[in-house]
């Protein structure tokens, strides 16, 4: 039973509640969204 | 190798992000034909003072009503330094150096390439604002560059 | 590492990358000195005495910091981490041949550059011709790394010899990975030097601008991954062992640097949208290739942050908030990565809009780009190598940081200065301020009126930038002078959160994936680079304009 005598803290079945890391990814992932649809509209304007 | 669900999520949100830019960027090529300029037209850099059509740069009006306007950019001005454009024109600019690398850019349009000896660049924008446009080069050519500039007046 | 008196070899290590250390502190002082010069030059507050060369100048800050800077301190901390996490008996007159030969180089670049006879900037773009030692130099510089590069495989075959089977200790397969995209890169480069060379000394009288340019960028982007490879080696497996926390997977680690290999060459035409020569579908084809590479960024975002999370859920913590306030930000080294994750995002943006086909024509050329990658360089990557500096010269040389308070302050002078610096850059791109020009008044024209003032908001960032570097000299002086030999020299390397998550074979070999992405370069540029060599056109004669 020695392969799981160092069981790591955070249990592996289950995915750990990573709620923070959702919520900073997703945060900066509309930033971009909405960064990226402002300068193509910018790009239309000057066309 | 275990992929945790939100990162899942996360990397569909990216991927599906990238995908909705790349349509938009197709339709503004294919339906309004904004695309970056990509002139493929050669030109011997040592002779463009003899050849057509940069032995006369300046605007030339089209029968179908469109204007073209020929730029030589060499080391530190553009022919033609001054010109003069009527409102509302559709102008294709013909782009080509002498000498070194130049870029030929009107800051608030959407006028922006590279003068490469060697080559004929052209990019097409018409000009429905009125008003004074302040054209530079924005690529590195040596000693003058910051006071390589030239001037087109919309009216 | 027990903490008896270190062997004679590990000193000998410890020489090699503290010599590293010492070239790229030198470099990003003497750096930043011509970078703020050159702000306060451009901000329109007074016009600088005719001496004052600013292009000479511009040169220089390129070189010193993109080029020598860099590719120094990423040798260097590559050695150390392979060195560290790989201890055998082993011999460094390979490491130490490439740190000479990259001197050497350095040293000619530099003098043709000071001595004005090689005004070209950072880039060389033919036909400007400087004199042809500079590109002899730069060529030098590149065939040093390879040396460096060449060491750190030796070692990663040795302890794939010792130890068949075990997969490759991941700080070093991060390392490794790292030189092996480098090696597919320098390629591009190395064939530019072989037409810039022979038309530099005059045995060939002209030169394939767009050639050049092409070769160049295959080459240009790759290297500014091979910069940001370079902090994330120090992301994933140092920054956590600051806050006793973890790598959050092995195995998307190595997922991540193997699409870095694979994506960092195919995608270098993004730099030359706005050029002749290159047909549409091209560059759109380029515009797809180079959001591929953004990929391993959202993943490295995802990962980093999780592991940051993983640390606070372990403190009993759960949440955004909860898991930033868990974090050692009064650690000067943490403070310098993760102030740099937070000027990545602005980058990570940016560098978005920058790979968008027709967009770019907004933003080509003006002072967005130098904004941009101040926030992807010059803000993330430096600004990790200077923390990275503050937790490795005690780990070289057994001296305890000289006042942490000092490099934590200075870590974050460097983030306030480059904000300023890089939003008031992208704001004046988008008015249409041009990039590299000594200056932008033009003779008053009316649409440079809204400009001065983000000139002038630059300069200030940028003084305070150089505010920053002295302070870093100072603290990397007073620590090498520090009598208090306290410091552990031991080092560990973040170990992945879960124990029981197995990494598939196919992530654990790492050279194919080279050979898979010099095939895949190639492929992917055939159809521009094919245009080119079937299109020639005529050659520029160089030429000398400053």
């Amino acid at each position: 039973m020695d392969a799981y005598r160092d069981v790591a803290a955070v249990k592996d079945d289950g995915d750990a509640p990573l709620i923070g890391t959702l919520r900073f990814v997703f945060v900066m992932g509309l930033v971009f969204l909405a960064g990226w649809i402002g300068l193509y509209l910018l790009l239309r304007g000057r066309w | 190798m275990h992929i945790h669900r939100y990162e899942r999520w996360w990397l569909g949100f990216g991927v599906g992000m990238l995908l909705v830019f790349l349509v938009l960027l197709a339709i503004a090529a294919f339906s309004s034909d904004i695309n970056p300029p990509s002139g493929l037209g050669q030109i011997d850099p040592t002779k463009v003072a003899q050849t057509a059509p940069f032995d006369h740069p300046g605007l030339r009006k089209l029968p179908n009503g469109a204007y073209e306007a020929y730029y030589v950019a060499h080391v530190f001005a553009f022919e033609p330094a001054r010109l003069t454009i009527p409102v509302g024109a559709k102008v294709t600019f013909y782009v080509t150096s002498s000498d070194v690398v130049h870029g030929f850019f009107i800051p608030y349009t959407d006028v922006n390439m590279m003068a490469i000896p060697g080559w004929v660049n052209q990019e097409t924008h018409t000009f429905s604002t009125p008003g004074h446009y302040l054209l530079i080069c924005n690529e590195y050519c040596g000693i003058g560059h910051q006071d390589m500039f030239a001037k087109i007046e919309v009216r | 590492m027990s903490e008896a008196r270190p062997s004679p070899a590990l000193l000998a290590e410890n020489r090699l990358v503290l010599a590293h250390v010492y070239m790229s502190t030198v470099a990003i002082c003497l750096g930043a000195l011509f970078g703020v010069l050159q702000g306060i030059a451009r901000s329109g507050a007074f016009t600088p005495p005719s001496w004052f060369d600013y292009y000479r100048m511009l040169t220089m800050h390129g070189v010193l910091m993109a080029l020598i800077f860099t590719t120094f301190f990423i040798t260097g901390i590559a050695e150390f981490v392979t060195y560290r996490a790989i201890p055998r008996e082993r011999s460094l007159v390979v490491a130490w041949l490439g740190w000479w030969v990259m001197l050497v180089g350095t040293v000619m670049a530099a003098t043709t550059i000071l001595d004005g006879n090689a005004t070209v900037l950072y880039t060389f773009y033919a036909p400007l011709k400087a004199s042809p030692w500079f590109y002899v130099g730069a060529t030098l510089l590149i065939a040093g790394t390879w040396f460096v590069a060449f060491d750190v495989f030796a070692n990663v075959n040795a302890f794939r010899r010792a130890n068949p089977g075990k997969p490759i200790p991941l700080v070093v397969y991060c390392a490794a990975a790292t030189f092996v995209m480098w090696i597919v890169a320098t390629l591009g480069v190395v064939a530019e030097m072989g037409l810039l060379i022979p038309w530099a000394f005059g045995w060939t009288s002209g030169i394939n601008v767009m050639l050049t340019r092409m070769l160049f960028w295959y080459f240009g982007h790759p290297l500014v991954y091979f910069w940001i490879m370079g902090a994330y080696v120090i992301w994933y497996n140092i920054i956590p062992t600051l806050y006793g926390g973890n790598v959050f997977s092995d195995g998307l680690t190595r997922l991540t640097f193997i699409m870095l290999i694979l994506l960092s060459t195919p995608v270098g035409i993004h730099h030359e949208f706005m050029e002749p020569g290159i047909a549409s579908g091209w560059k759109m084809l380029f515009t797809v290739t180079t959001y591929g590479v953004a990929i391993p960024s959202f993943i490295t975002a995802f990962a980093i942050f999780a592991s940051f999370e993983l640390f606070a859920i372990k403190q009993g913590r759960k949440g955004f908030l909860a898991t930033v306030r868990a974090l050692p930000w009064n650690d000067p080294t943490f403070s310098g990565a993760a102030l740099g994750m937070l000027l990545f995002i602005l980058g990570g943006f940016g560098g978005l809009v920058n790979a968008s086909y027709s967009m770019d024509m907004l933003v080509h050329n003006t002072i967005w780009i130098v904004g941009h990658f101040h926030v992807t360089v010059g803000g993330p990557v430096a600004l990790t190598f200077l923390g990275a500096s503050y937790w490795l010269i005690p780990k070289l040389t057994g001296r305890a940081l000289w006042k942490p308070e000092l490099a934590l302050f200075q870590t974050r002078l460097w983030f306030f200065g480059m904000l300023i610096m890089s939003f008031s850059m992208h704001v004046a791109g988008l008015l249409g301020v041009p990039r590299r020009t000594a200056a932008v008044d033009y003779a008053g024209a009316a649409a440079t009126q809204a400009w001065q003032p983000y000139m002038l908001l630059a300069a200030v960032g940028g003084i305070f930038l150089f505010a920053s570097i002295v302070t870093f000299a100072a603290v990397a002086i007073g620590t090498l002078r520090q009598n208090d030999k306290s410091a552990s020299m031991a080092v560990a390397f973040a170990t992945p959160a879960s124990s029981t998550d197995t990494t598939p074979a196919l992530l654990q070999s790492l050279y194919r994936w080279g050979l898979i992405a010099l095939v895949l370069a190639v492929v992917v540029y055939a159809g521009p680079a094919g245009d080119l060599i079937r299109h020639p056109g005529y050659l520029a004669p160089g030429m000398r304009t400053w």
